[in-house]
This record gives structure tokens, C-alpha cells and sequence, in this order.
């Protein structure tokens, strides 16, 4: 989907662009970023990028490992972990790159970077009602961040998400999560459940009315996931379930689009659901929001905005004053879920302010817990 | 009778000055020339400092501690490996050189914009992170953008959007100068324009590629704690070294101050050159009022009121020229500005030395002191114009008798204070100050010496030649004695200021030819070639070429020991061709030679007092061994320090073996053999080869660059010498106007006059530059084995270039003979009749 910090990625390249008449009052803040969302993913200078505009062949594990052309690309890591006494935690890690032109084809050498990277995790302490939330950012050259193919790697500085690093010629799962920081450290072995689902048309993501406002986006919607926390020097050994997002793009949101509200929901009985609801600017659902709907053989039902209805129950304030919905009803084929979130301040309060976290999924009718997922609020 | 009022004292005063305007306006001269010279090598200096301070701040900031490497710096890979293996983030690649801009040279500061957010340092002129994260410094490579501070710019008469003509390798070793073009992408504002002033900020791949530096930064910038100093010091690959910035910082600091201190010292002597001047034109400014002031005294004028017209006429003097020599001394210490600062060790970074910081307390100082060195030394000829009664004030010829009963007290104090100068000199203390308190002992010494030796010397040449000399070359030399103690001053002025050119032209060609054969003896063969992948294949490969006799491999490493971390230099060489030794005898040589012993360099022995048959603990790959210490070299790196170890004692300890260094020997059949070498080496990344002409060239071009300073004191030194033996000799004949009238009255003629005062002022010409050569000799051995050596921890040959000593005695003759000219030719065209007439 389109994540926040997409957004940051688009300004990175958007400064970079326009280097040549700074803002001196930008520049003295240059740590803190405060532009107009719409005018950075309005599809600023798509010149010299590929853009998605048709459907197109995915193919594994090709697909896994980077397109050159594009403006932006990630991976996008949410899951649910458990320990063995049924302490509950959720996390976040993602792995962003911005090209800063479209012709980057030759070859950089040296400190010369065709790349900017920048990487998001967080960590949810369920028990004890605590969310962190880490950002770094590095240049590609020399070797800091990347990805490849062979062995399937994706990294920056130390945190990585790659297959079996002693096999040099390996895409195959499993694949390896490994951050480490001074606040936590998070280790997982993943192994995806299910085929790759392509999302939108056929993979091809559309955001807002004009062609190549899209993406390329398939996800791999469950991960076994196994592994262990570090978490103020203790250590938990957890097992779960995990949900990554691929996509890959050069514009998307169009000039009455204004931030979104994002769901990735695993039923407990196998199936799961995703959806976006873009808003515009008047906080409504744009007619662009879209979703997917995954039986237990991978199957897909598209979802469109008419098909769902989403109601807001309850909501959390930020520091900054912005209201982020918290417990949501879902209505979806005759059935009506309540979204919780496990914790209300799973605030991302990072370079691009955001929400995301850890939900349950509740019965409407005797609060029967059905399963679990992430949520992402972005408002702008 | 009424005693004269105090106008008429001051008005005869005026009178006089008028009246003898050369005495007057020399001595005026002496006491600006002296001033200046202290004023503006004070501020040259407190400036240059500050300037390092400020320059250490702009471009490393608030670090702790920097990963710095070999000849070529540090491979960017390592902080790859930093980044990746080890998670540390608060770390930042750098790269800082030297690039000139029509003419102007600018630092060029690469930084990585993304690697600085995590890195948070505080760098001067930057208040916000405005330097942090500037948009310009990630675009494409192309055009080479660079941004300044808005101010620098203003300075620098650039605009954004100027594309500029940047040439760039000049004095590198293994890069050849080039021209590209850079564009000034954008400018921001700066909280301190000094802070800014003349560098240029860019992106570091920018910066590789204007510097020529592919696949090397120059340092790795962290903040570290205790814990993670360790964690980096065990992971440290081959070659690099961790430095603590404010350890080496202090150190520079060190160096740099004692050099000023050096320097200072210089102008200092200058100013005593200056006092002995004044001392000596107030004397004669008594003496030729002798009659006058006999009156005054006889008229009622009171001792206290002579004294007090002596001294308010030197005051008179002193405060003009004090004022006039901090104003030279101002526009001086702006044009000394380059050279001081040229003597600051090399940095990788142009010193922003375009901004002369004014301290208000040096100039008061330097004018404190122009006036208390007038004061002081009229203060004894004004006594002893009251001394005496009316009526021997008259008597000149009992003045210069009681004088000459003054002479035993002079020596003995003379020699007493050579004594306590030696003793201080021998003392084991290793403070800078003793050292110059010991050799301003000896010089004032010396001084007070000359007049017993030149009269001592006088009396036996009277004695041996009375009677063959002529009547005119007697004469003069019973002038010379008679008048001691006027031309003892003058000749003692001389003496000091020739010595300090023999001392210090005697230091420099010593140390200097100390480093050439340094040099030779640590850089022996033709070719180096450093990086950081020589492999054995490539070390086959180069020794396949032809021409090349032999291959020798350096291993540079750092190592933690009982006395800190430092730097090893491991190689096969036996000890005697690679090393300058200063110490070691045959057996522990062929120790060493061995692999039974390690050498330490002077600098670290010095340092830590470590003597030869101590241990040395290094922490090895198998735990901690104890190393014997065999012998000392010299080490003119401007290191902490450096162990020496035979590559057979390093492979029992160590696993690290790929060397970081190679040098080549030719044997001189193949004349292509360095394009062959670097065709060879163009299939390896991050190795580059250049011929060790190059090195010796550019050390020895940083070297004269660095004492260029001590010749433009010599030269300020020799003026005002200069200055002094004309104004003390042209007091002395001057004055004896009469005589020579009366001579030329008794038949001798205006030639016969001219010859005699000239024979006379060639004679004291000779004793200053006689007496110069012990002074000149003692004051080099104090700089060699005191100063420098308590300064820097370096010792040196000592070379004595008879050139210096045959140029000080050309020196002293010419000044003498041409303060002769005047008074000669003045004296041979006297009328006798009206120079009589006076009497």
C-alpha cells in the first residue's frame, strides 16, 4: 500500500530536485520535514522513471529483489508474535529506497549513490503497553544499504532481511530478519504460507484516476515467523505470523487525495483481508480505495469502497493534535468485525508522523476474538 | 643663584635632541624595530592558534575520536564495515584537502549528509543542521557541486550558480595536479563567518573525486563511549589507528605553542638587541651634556630633578616608539600571518588564516614592554648622572676611569650568570621555560663578559705589537679601550645579534640535514606502493618486473601497550638500512636483525623515559608478551611515536600479515620500470604506487616551508643589529670630533683620519663577529639539545656549515665598516680650526 514514509522517500527526491533555489527557513530546520504530502506524491518530475501503467508479468523470486527505474520501492514487514506464556507483541520493519534520478541504470562508483535508503521498525510491548519506533536513513554506495538478488538480500547498515547468507546463490525462503539496536533487537526466521498475492489489477495498484498514478504491489499476506525479542536485556523467544508488502512506483496520489487508512487482517481461520481507504481532502473515502479479500488456496475477491463500510468507534489524540482512530467496525459480505487497536499509542513519531500498530479482530456479536493484523493511519 | 626652571630643563633637552637628531632618531628606531618584531610574532602566533583551534572545531566538530589511516587514508570499505558489521552510528566518513581557486587557497570539506544526521556533530558556524542534511551535497556528481557560507562566499567574491577553475594535488604524494571545474551550488547562512571563512562543504563522493582520493577517505569521525572505544579497537582492520581527537589535538597544540614559543623567544632577543642600544644612547646622551648638566647641578637643580629629565626624555622616546612599533608590529604580524601558520603541523586542511585576530592584551603587552626595556636602561646612565658631584661631571676622562672600576663587578656578574645559565642548562628538568631562562642567562652573560675580554685582548695586542704597530693602528686600538664602555655596549649588541643568526642558521641546517638523511635511510628505494589489498599475487607480480632487484613488504599497524596504543612498523629490513639509529650497539643490533628485540623512536623513548634494556608490554593475537627494547631511531613523523620489530619477532605474535606498504629497488636496467609498476597495478583496486623522489621532495618542501619564519627573524635580527653598532659607533667618534680635529690640527691628513676610524670600526667589527661565533655555537646547542628536544622530543645531528660562521664574521664587518662611513668622512672634512674653536 501506499505508506507513509513513502512519502519522505518522494520528498528526499523532491529536495533533491530543487536544490537549485532552497528555502533558506527549510534548510535551517533541514532535520525536519513539514512539506505538503500532495505536492510530494503529486508525481513531482516523473521524467526519466519508469511508471506503472499497465499490468504486467510478476515472476519469483525476481520480483523479490529491486526494479531500477522506478522512484520508490519497499518492503514492508508487519506481524503478530507470541512467547510460549502468551505475552503479545507486535513489530515493524521496513526497507525504503528513493532513486534520485530515473536514468540511475550506470553504474555508480564509489561514495556515488543512485539510492537513498531509509528503514522504519517498531516494536509493540503489548503487556506493557509500550511502542518504539526506530527510523534510519543511509546513501546505497559504498555497500551501506541495498538490494540483490542471489543471495536475496535487503539491507541497511546492520538491519537485514536476507535468505541464508551461506548459500551465495539462494533466493529460496527461509529468509532472515535481523535488527539490532541499542533499544531492541528482533531476530526471525520467516516462512511465507502462501503464494504471493498481486494485488489491484493483476499487481498494478491504481491510486488515483490519471494512468501511472499506481503501483506494482503484491504481498505475501502469511509468514510463519519464529524467533526472539531483546527487549530491555531480556530475551523472549516468540513465534507468529507475518505479512509483507512489496511495491514499487514513481507518482500516485492525485491533487484531492489527502492521506489513508490501511488494513492487513489474518482470520484465524486461514483467510485474510487487505484494504486501503484513501481519503480526500474533506476526510472522506476516495472511489480509488481499493482491497482484497484472500481464501485459505490464495484466492482473491477484489474489494472496492462500495463493497465495505467502515465506521469510527474510538479514537486517540496525538501529541501533535491529530486525531487517529483506535477501534473501528468493519462491514464487509454481511459480516461485521471490531478493529482494536492492543495498544492506542502506536504512534510512529518519526522524520513523517504516523500511526501504525498492532490490531485484534473482535465479533460484533460476543467479541469472539477472530484473529489479528496491522493498521496504518496516515493523516495529513 | 635660582635654580633653572623645569621648562628650561626640558627645553635644553629638546635642544639636544635637536642637535643630535641621528643618536635621537636611531635609538628611536631600535626600540620600534624591537617592539614590532615582539608584537607581531605575539599576534602572528595567537592568531595561527586560534585559527587551528577554530579550524579543528569547523571541520571535525564536537567528535571524540577519528579512525585515521596509512599514506592513503582509510578505505572506504572500512566504514562499510563499521556501518554494517559493527552497527556504530554515530560515525561519519570525511574528507578534507587543499584546492586553489584563482590563486586562493580553500579547504574542501566531503561529508556525507545522511551519515551526519546520525552522527549529530556540532561543527562551528553552524548553530542549526543546516550542514547536515543540505539538499545540494546529494546531487549527481556531474558538475561537482560544493556550498559555502554566505559570508565565505562574500569573501571569496563567488555567487551561487558560479562555476569555478579549482586545481587540486599540488604537494600530494602520488597525485599530479589538476584542473577541473566545481560549481558553487548554493550558499547558507552561518552563525560565525570566521568559522566558515574559506571552506567549501560538499558531498564526499564530490570530494573523492576533486581530491583524487577513489576508494579512500581520509578519517572515519565517531563519538564513542568507553565501551564502544574497545569494541572498535579490537574489530580495527591492519594499518588503521584509532585516535582520541583531544589527545592528538592536545599534542598538536603542543607542537604548534612551542614553536611560537621558539619563535618568540627570537623577538625577544631582538628587543635586547634594542635595550642594549638605548642603554647605550642614553649614556651618551649624558655624557655629551656633561658640561650642561654639571651646571644645572651647580645652579641648584636636585639629583632627583637630573634623574627625572634622563628618564621623562627615555620616556619621551619609549612611549612613541613603543607605539609606533605595536603599529608596525600590527601590519607585520599580518604579513607574518602565512609563515607562522605555515609552521603548524600539516593538517590536510588549509588553516583559515585570513582573519588576523587583534588581541588587545598583545599589543599592550608588546608596548608595556618597549617602554619598561627604555625605561630600565636609562635608568642606570640617569643615575649615574647624579652620582657624581658638579664638579666630575665635567671630567669626562674620570667618568670613563670610574667606569673602568666598574668593569671586574660587570664580568664577575657576567660570568656568575653564564655559571647558573649552565647549571640551569644541565638540570634534568624538562620544562621549556628553564630552557629559556638558562639561555637568556648565558646571553646576558655573555654580554656583560665582552668588555672584560675585548679589554683583556686589547692590552695583550698593545703589549705584544706596541712597537711594530703604527701610530694610527695604536691609536685605534687605544680608542677601542678607552672608550670600553661605550664600544663594549656596541660591540656586545653585535656580538647577541649575530649569534642569533649563527644559533639559529646552525639549528635549521642541522635539522634539516638530519631529515634528508632520514629520509634516505626511511625511504631507501625507488618505488613505494601502499593500499590496502597487497597480496601475494600482486607481490609476485611486481617482483616478475624487470628492472626491479627487490621488493621489500611494511607492515604499519597500531597496537595497544603498557604505555597506550601505538604504532608498529614491521619489516624485513635489518635494522641498519631501514632505520635512522641514533642508538644501538652491534649485538643488539644483530638482535634485532634477530627478531630478539624491538626499537623504540626517539619521540616515544623521550615521551615515556624509556631506556634501552626496559621491557615494552604489547597486547599480541596471543595475549600480552613483553618486548626487550634494543636501540632508539630518529622519527621526524609528526606521530606520538612509533616500535620498530623485525617481521621474524612479528610472525610469532601476530596473524595479520598482509603488509600495507611495498617498496621497490631498482637495479637501473629498466628506465620504463615505474610505468611498468603502475601498469601492473592498474588490475588492483585501491593501490597506488609513487616514486620516493616525490616523498623526499615534498617532506623537504613542507620542512623549508615551515622554518621559512626563522629566516625572516634572522634578517629582522641582523636590521636592528645593524641599527645598534651604527648608532653606538657613530656615538663614539661623533663625540670624539674634537680629537680628530686635533689630530688633523697636528698634521695628520682627512685619508689618515678616515683610515684610522675605519680600521677602528673594522676592529670592533671583527670582535663582534669572533665573539659572535662561541655565543652563536653555545645558543645552537642550546636549541638542538634543549629547546627542541624538550619541545618536540626530537634530536638532531649537529652540522656546523662553516658558510654560517664565515657569513657572520662578513656580516659584523660589513655593519661595522658601514657605521664607520658617516662619521668618518664627517670627521676627515672637519675644519680644525672650528671643531677647535669650540673649546
Amino acid at each position: 500500500m501506499l505508506h507513509p514514509t513513502s512519502s519522505l522517500i518522494a520528498l528526499l527526491t523532491f529536495v533533491a530536485l530543487t536544490a537549485c533555489s532552497p528555502d533558506p527557513q527549510s534548510q535551517n530546520n533541514a532535520a525536519t520535514f513539514n512539506l505538503d504530502l500532495k505536492t510530494l506524491l503529486g508525481g513531482n518530475n516523473p521524467d526519466g522513471f519508469l511508471r506503472a501503467e499497465a499490468p504486467r508479468t510478476f515472476a519469483f523470486p525476481e520480483d523479490h529483489g529491486i526494479h531500477p527505474g522506478f522512484r520508490n520501492e519497499w518492503w514492508y514487514l508487519t506481524g503478530n508474535l507470541e512467547t510460549a506464556d502468551g505475552e503479545h507483541f507486535g513489530y515493524q520493519a521496513t526497507f525504503f529506497n528513493t532513486s534520485l534520478a530515473g536514468d540511475n541504470q550506470t553504474s555508480a562508483t564509489g561514495w556515488q549513490s543512485p539510492r537513498i535508503w531509509m528503514a522504519h521498525v517498531a516494536l509493540t510491548d503489548v503487556a506493557n503497553n509500550e511502542h518504539i519506533a526506530l527510523e534510519r536513513f543511509s546513501r546505497e554506495n559504498p555497500g551501506l544499504a541495498g538490494a540483490q538478488l542471489s543471495p536475496f538480500k535487503v539491507w541497511l547498515e546492520n538491519w537485514s532481511l536476507q535468505a541464508d547468507s551461506s548459500d551465495s546463490d539462494t533466493n529460496d525462503f527461509p529468509w532472515y530478519l535481523n535488527i539490532e539496536d541499542d533499544a531492541f533487537s528482533l531476530a526471525l526466521t520467516l516462512n511465507p504460507l502462501k503464494d504471493p498475492v498481486l494485488q489491484g489489477d493483476n499487481g498494478l495498484s491504481q491510486k488515483s484516476p490519471e494512468v501511472g498514478n499506481a503501483s506494482y504491489y503484491y504481498s505475501l499476506t502469511r509468514i510463519a515467523s519464529e524467533g526472539e525479542i531483546i527487549l530491555n536485556g531480556e530475551r523472549y523467544d516468540v513465534t507468529g505470523q507475518s505479512w509483507l508488502d512489496r511495491e514499487w512506483s514513481t507518482s500516485a496520489l492525485a491533487e484531492n487525495q489527502s492521506g489513508w487508512d490501511w488494513f492487513s487482517l489474518q482470520f484465524n481461520d486461514g483467510q485474510e483481508l487487505m484494504y486501503y481507504q484513501l481519503r480526500d481532502n474533506e476526510g472522506f473515502a476516495h472511489p480509488s480505495s481499493d482491497g482484497n479479500w484472500t481464501d485459505l488456496n490464495a484466492q482473491q475477491t477484489r474489494i472496492s469502497s462500495e463493497d465495505i463500510t467502515l465506521i469510527e468507534n474510538e479514537s486517540w489524540l496525538s501529541p501533535s493534535g491529530i486525531s487517529y482512530t483506535t477501534e473501528w467496525t468493519m462491514q464487509y459480505a454481511g459480516q461485521q468485525w471490531i478493529i482494536h487497536a492492543l495498544v492506542d499509542d502506536q504512534f510512529m513519531n518519526l522524520s513523517v508522523p504516523y500511526w501504525e500498530g498492532a490490531v485484534e479482530i473482535l465479533d460484533v456479536e460476543n467479541n469472539e476474538y477472530l484473529g489479528q493484523g496491522y493498521l496504518e493511519m496516515v493523516r495529513n | 643663584m635660582a635654580s633653572p626652571g623645569k621648562r628650561l630643563l626640558n627645553l635644553s633637552a629638546w635642544r639636544y635632541a635637536r642637535q643630535h637628531p641621528w643618536q635621537s632618531w636611531l635609538s628611536f628606531l631600535g626600540i620600534v624595530l624591537g617592539v614590532m618584531m615582539v608584537v607581531a610574532i605575539d599576534l602572528a602566533s595567537s592568531s595561527a592558534d586560534r585559527a587551528f583551534a577554530l579550524a579543528v572545531e569547523s571541520v571535525n566538530g564536537s567528535i571524540t575520536h577519528q579512525i585515521i589511516g596509512g599514506d592513503d587514508g582509510v578505505p572506504e570499505s572500512t566504514y562499510t564495515g563499521l556501518r554494517t558489521e559493527l552497527g556504530l552510528r554515530q560515525s561519519a566518513p570525511s574528507i578534507t584537502g587543499t584546492i586553489s581557486i584563482n590563486d586562493k587557497e580553500f579547504t574542501l570539506l566531503g561529508q556525507d549528509s545522511i551519515s551526519e544526521l546520525s552522527l549529530q556533530r556540532q561543527r562551528a558556524g553552524f548553530t542549526s543542521s543546516a550542514l547536515l542534511f543540505n539538499p545540494a551535497l546529494l546531487r549527481a556528481t556531474e558538475t561537482n557541486p560544493v556550498l559555502m557560507s554566505q559570508s565565505a562566499a562574500a569573501l571569496a567574491g563567488f555567487a551561487a550558480g558560479d562555476l569555478l577553475r579549482a586545481t587540486t594535488g599540488a604537494n600530494r604524494v602520488g597525485v599530479t595536479p589538476s584542473t577541473l571545474t566545481i560549481e558553487l551550488a548554493t550558499t547558507i547562512p552561518s552563525s560565525d563567518p570566521i568559522a566558515t571563512e574559506g571552506i567549501l562543504y560538499t558531498d564526499i563522493a564530490v570530494a573523492q573525486n576533486i581530491l583524487q582520493k577513489a576508494g579512500f577517505i581520509d578519517s572515519i569521525d565517531l563519538i564513542l563511549d568507553k565501551q564502544q572505544v574497545e569494541t572498535v579497537e579490537a574489530w580495527l582492520p591492519v594499518g588503521l589507528s584509532l585516535v582520541d581527537v583531544d589527545i592528538r589535538n592536545d599534542t598538536l597544540n603542543q607542537m604548534t605553542s612551542a614553536f611560537h614559543v621558539n619563535l618568540l623567544a627570537m623577538s625577544l632577543l631582538s628587543l635586547l638587541v634594542a635595550a642594549l642600544l638605548i642603554y647605550n644612547t642614553v649614556t651618551l646622551s649624558v655624557l655629551r651634556r656633561e658640561k650642561t648638566l654639571g651646571i644645572f647641578r651647580a645652579q641648584g637643580v636636585s639629583r632627583t630633578q637630573i634623574f627625572k629629565l634622563i628618564l621623562s626624555e627615555a620616556a619621551i622616546y619609549g612611549t612613541l616608539a613603543s607605539a609606533l612599533g605595536v603599529l608596525l608590529g600590527y601590519w607585520l604580524g599580518i604579513a607574518l600571518l602565512d609563515l607562522v601558520t605555515a609552521a603548524i603541523p600539516d593538517l590536510n586542511y588549509r588553516l583559515n588564516v585570513t582573519s588576523f585576530l587583534v588581541e588587545p592584551a598583545a599589543l599592550l603587552l608588546g608596548f608595556l614592554l618597549g617602554l619598561g626595556i627604555t625605561l630600565a636602561s636609562a635608568a642606570v646612565p640617569a643615575w649615574r648622572a647624579t652620582l657624581a658631584q658638579p664638579i666630575t661631571l665635567q671630567q669626562r676622562a674620570a667618568h670613563n676611569y670610574e667606569w673602568r672600576h666598574y668593569l671586574p663587578v660587570l664580568s664577575y656578574a657576567g660570568l656568575a650568570m653564564l655559571i647558573l645559565g649552565f647549571v640551569l642548562l644541565q638540570s634534568n628538568s624538562d620544562g621549556l621555560i628553564s630552557g629559556f631562562i638558562a639561555l637568556t642567562l648565558i646571553i646576558f652573560g655573555f654580554c656583560f663578559v665582552v668588555p672584560v675580554v675585548m679589554s683583556c685582548t686589547l692590552k695583550i695586542l698593545l703589549r705584544l705589537f706596541s712597537n711594530s704597530l703604527k701610530l694610527p693602528a695604536r691609536m685605534a686600538l687605544r680608542n677601542i679601550h678607552n672608550g670600553l664602555n661605550r664600544t663594549g655596549m656596541a660591540v656586545a649588541a653585535l656580538t647577541v645579534a649575530i649569534s642569533v643568526t649563527i644559533g639559529v642558521g646552525i639549528m635549521v641546517d642541522s635539522f634539516r640535514n638530519t631529515v634528508v638523511i632520514w629520509l634516505d635511510q626511511s625511504f631507501a628505494g625507488d618505488i613505494e606502493i601502499t593500499g590496502a589489498n597487497l597480496t601475494t599475487d600482486l607481490q609476485i607480480k611486481i617482483g616478475n618486473i624487470p628492472g626491479i632487484s627487490d621488493v621489500s613488504a611494511t607492515i604499519n599497524t597500531s597496537v595497544e601497550s603498557s604505555i597506550g596504543q601505538v604504532r608498529l612498523n614491521v619489516s624485513d629490513y635489518d635494522a641498519d638500512q631501514r632505520y635512522y639509529l641514533k642508538q644501538i650497539n652491534t649485538d643488539d643490533l644483530a638482535r634485532f636483525n634477530n627478531g630478539e628485540g624491538i626499537l623504540l623512536s626517539e619521540p616515544l623513548a623521550w615521551l615515556y623515559e624509556i631506556d634501552i634494556g626496559e621491557n615494552i608490554s604489547i597486547y599480541t593475537d596471543v595475549g600480552a608478551k613483553d618486548f626487550r627494547v634494543l636501540g632508539i631511531f630518529y622519527d621526524y613523523t609528526p606521530s606520538q611515536g612509533m616500535i620498530a620489530m623485525h617481521q621474524s619477532l612479528y610472525q610469532e605474535s601476530w596473524d595479520k600479515l598482509t603488509p600495507s606498504r611495498l617498496t621497490l629497488f631498482s637495479d637501473n636496467s629498466n628506465p620504463e620500470f615505474f610505468t611498468d609498476v603502475e601498469q601492473t597495478l592498474a588490475d588492483y583496486e585501491q593501490v597506488t604506487a609513487f616514486p620516493n623522489q616525490q616523498i623526499r621532495d615534498i617532506t623537504l618542501n613542507i620542512f623549508d616551508r615551515t622554518f621559512a619564519i626563522t629566516g625572516v627573524l634572522r634578517v629582522l635580527a641582523m636590521v636592528i643589529a645593524f641599527i645598534g653598532v651604527l648608532s653606538a659607533l657613530m656615538a663614539l667618534l661623533l663625540e670624539r670630533g674634537k680629537e680628530f680635529a686635533t689630530l688633523r690640527a697636528t698634521g695628520m691628513t682627512p685619508t689618515q683620519i678616515v683610515k684610522l676610524i675605519l680600521g677602528q670600526t673594522a676592529l670592533m667589527g671583527i670582535f663582534a663577529g669572533l665573539l659572535s661565533i662561541p655565543l652563536g655555537l653555545i645558543m645552537s646547542d642550546v636549541l638542538i639539545d634543549v629547546i627542541n628536544k624538550r619541545s618536540f622530543g626530537w634530536s638532531m645531528q649537529h652540522f656546523f656549515p662553516l658558510s654560517v660562521l664565515g657569513d657572520a664574521l662578513v656580516l659584523a664587518l660589513v655593519a661595522a665598516l658601514l657605521a664607520g662611513l658617516y662619521p668618518a668622512f664627517k670627521s676627515a672634512r672637519i675644519s680644525p680650526a672650528l671643531a677647535l674653536r669650540e673649546e
